[in-house]
């Protein structure tokens, strides 16, 4: 990759100037979007507390299809946290230079998309107040949490992945937030500044410690991206239900998680990128490297479509075969099969060819079908497996009610808003990493 | 404290300077500097990093409680016969056990970090010297105390304005000064 990963030779004042510009200044049509995203979470608010006060019922699901939308809505948004976590460790360990200036975008995505996720299960107990049952904690009735079920074990690795990805959005925080605090315009903003930077001086002390600390979160987060979603995979590959009981589940997840990840990344840059004006320090070379991580996990996840459709015919389950060569491509859901096939499958291919990767609209198109193939194809995986189960007498059909819809549609709203919100008090890019890119580019 | 602050013009002429004065025999120096600085350590003779301690700790916190509270939980607390499966299914414990290990090592290594980079004084007297201020920002400034044993205030401003600072300041400390 030739393409430069900034433009020109910004000084460090140039890059604090203009990447802290937006903490003071409100960006334009801010407040236009944001009375859009933040009706739109008051949807999702008012979803949450009619689902809450009212009951479980006013979702689709009932017997046999237990975990409709809900369940669909939880493993989609959990699955785009984790390119997030990709970019900002993995990357960091592989020392991509191309991360630095994205990775700030990228871990509020993912703090924010779990926030969104995690409303679902919770709602989805039926009884929501009583979700500190999940953890294992001295109750009075001295009943446990059971150990050996898969939910538990959900319970853990994304409360884990909410910790951790707050602490490592927060460490590498501090030295930005010790910027904002030392070039604020008024008291409020020193305050609130200066308590966030924690007394950050940067001192050579402070930022020894500071990468020793961040290099090993950043490794503590990497076995991360693979675990919580192989975790989540379990709950669907530890039942004998046909179509969830796979093998070939957890990497399968793993892959899918980050192929509707990077949609979201490259959604995202491709919209804040022009609107913020920071085309000299997200390039069409970062565009280029997301592209290559979507068109690599496209054929991840295609690789586990064919394991299983090469596997079908040979499965010794009847239930099994009927499911995979039958209801799915043509039953009463097929169009969600072919859906999934030409958005996850067929259209990625279009990135083989630089023009698609470098083209923002391109690009920007190919990223939202990503998204509408990937929340398919978990729409498909439950719903289709519980409608059909091993007992005719027990089957069933799944249709979202209104509700259903609403509360996801609002999950969105509610992503944007705390994306923008965000946006308006820290830098997006992260400043010390971006003059720490130029310092090192010039050595070159 | 009484101090000198030299502020340098360049991340790369700050090194170099460092470097310079630690050859004149300086040890009290410090840098402040906006990013960082892969040779800083190297330059001011910084080592003894124990972070790794407090993960590993809090690694192996995460781990052994885990696996022992769902051991404890499964099998003494609330024995329950699934199935006639054991009751210390071990296999099931891994996945929480992965996890906590992974929590404990987290949090302990924010809490060294925070502990050993000195984190949460919000306030020291040399926030007061304003020009300072921009060594968060864009700028690099190098802080030698006066406790360094080759200080005086003539030479080592002399010293520092030799290395190439664009600008020196005197910060003396009035308790310091009226003692």
């Amino acid at each position: 990759m030739s393409e430069p990963l900034l433009l020109g030779r910004p000084s460090p004042r140039a890059l604090a100037e203009q990447l802290l510009k937006t903490t003071w200044t409100t960006p334009r049509r801010f407040w236009g979007l944001l009375a859009c995203t933040g009706t739109l979470s008051l949807l999702c608010i008012l979803c949450v507390l009619y689902t809450a006060t009212t009951g479980i019922g006013v979702w689709g699901n009932n017997v046999p299809v237990g975990w409709g939308f809900g369940i669909t809505n939880f493993v989609f948004w959990i699955g785009i946290g984790h390119a997030g976590t990709f970019i900002s460790a993995f990357l960091l360990l592989l020392k991509q230079g191309w991360r630095s200036s994205i990775n700030r975008v990228v871990e509020a995505m993912t703090l924010f998309a779990l926030v969104c996720a995690g409303i679902f299960p919770v709602l989805h107990l039926g009884r929501p107040w009583f979700a500190y049952w999940l953890f294992p904690y001295p109750a009075t009735m001295k009943i446990w949490p059971q150990f050996r079920s898969a939910l538990p074990w959900d319970t853990v690795a994304v409360s884990t992945y909410f910790s951790l990805s707050a602490v490592f959005l927060f460490v590498g925080l501090i030295p930005d937030a010790a910027k904002l605090r030392d070039c604020a315009p008024g008291k409020w903003q020193r305050r609130f500044y200066g308590v966030l930077a924690l007394g950050w001086r940067g001192t050579a002390r402070e930022w020894s410690f500071h990468r020793i600390a961040y290099g090993l979160m950043a490794g503590l987060a990497t076995p991360l991206v693979v675990s919580v979603h192989t975790i989540v995979s379990m709950d669907f590959a530890m039942s004998q239900l046909p179509g969830w009981h796979s093998t070939v589940f957890p990497p399968f997840f793993v892959a899918g998680a980050l192929f509707s990840g990077f949609g979201m990344v490259a959604t995202i840059l491709i919209l804040i990128r022009p609107w913020l004006g920071l085309g000299n320090v997200i390039t069409t070379r970062h565009l280029d490297a997301v592209a290559k991580m979507m068109l690599v996990t496209a054929w991840m996840v295609s690789y586990g479509y064919f394991t299983e459709y090469v596997l079908a015919p040979s499965a010794h389950d009847a239930t099994e075969k009927q499911l995979l060569l039958h209801d799915r491509p043509f039953g009463q859901h097929a169009i969600t099969f072919w859906v999934i096939l030409a958005c996850n499958f067929v259209l990625p291919q279009l990135l083989w060819m630089k023009r698609c990767r470098v083209d923002p609209r391109i690009l920007f198109v190919l990223s939202i079908t990503t998204n509408i193939g990937m929340w398919a194809e978990r729409y498909m995986l439950i719903v289709t497996s519980l409608e059909r189960d091993f007992l005719p007498s027990s089957w069933g059909t799944f249709a979202p009610t209104v509700i259903d819809i609403a509360l996801f549609a609002g999950t969105f709203g509610l992503f944007s808003t705390l994306m923008l919100g965000f946006l308006r008090l820290f830098p997006f890019i992260p400043v010390h990493e971006v003059q720490k890119l130029a310092h090192d580019e010039a050595k070159r | 404290m009484s101090v000198l602050l030299a502020e340098m013009p360049s991340a790369n002429a700050l090194v170099a300077a460092l470097r310079a004065l630690r050859e004149r025999g300086y040890r009290e120096l410090d840098a402040r500097v906006p990013h960082e600085i892969e040779e800083l350590d190297e330059a001011l003779g910084l080592e003894a990093r124990r972070i790794p301690v407090w993960t590993l700790l809090g690694g192996l916190a995460g781990a052994i409680g885990s696996y022992l509270l769902q051991y404890w939980v499964s099998a003494v607390a609330w024995p329950l016969d699934v199935g006639g499966r054991p009751l210390h299914s071990a296999p099931a414990f891994l996945p929480i056990t992965f996890e906590s290990t992974v929590l404990g090592a987290g949090v302990a290594t924010l809490i060294g970090f925070l502990w050993h980079a000195r984190l949460g004084k919000l306030w020291e007297p040399l926030d007061e010297v304003d020009e300072l201020r921009s060594a968060t920002v864009d700028a690099f400034w190098i802080v030698l105390s006066e406790r360094d044993a080759a200080f005086d205030w003539t030479d080592s401003r002399a010293h520092l304005e030799e290395t190439g600072a664009l600008r020196v300041i005197a910060v003396r400390d009035p308790a310091a000064e009226r003692a």
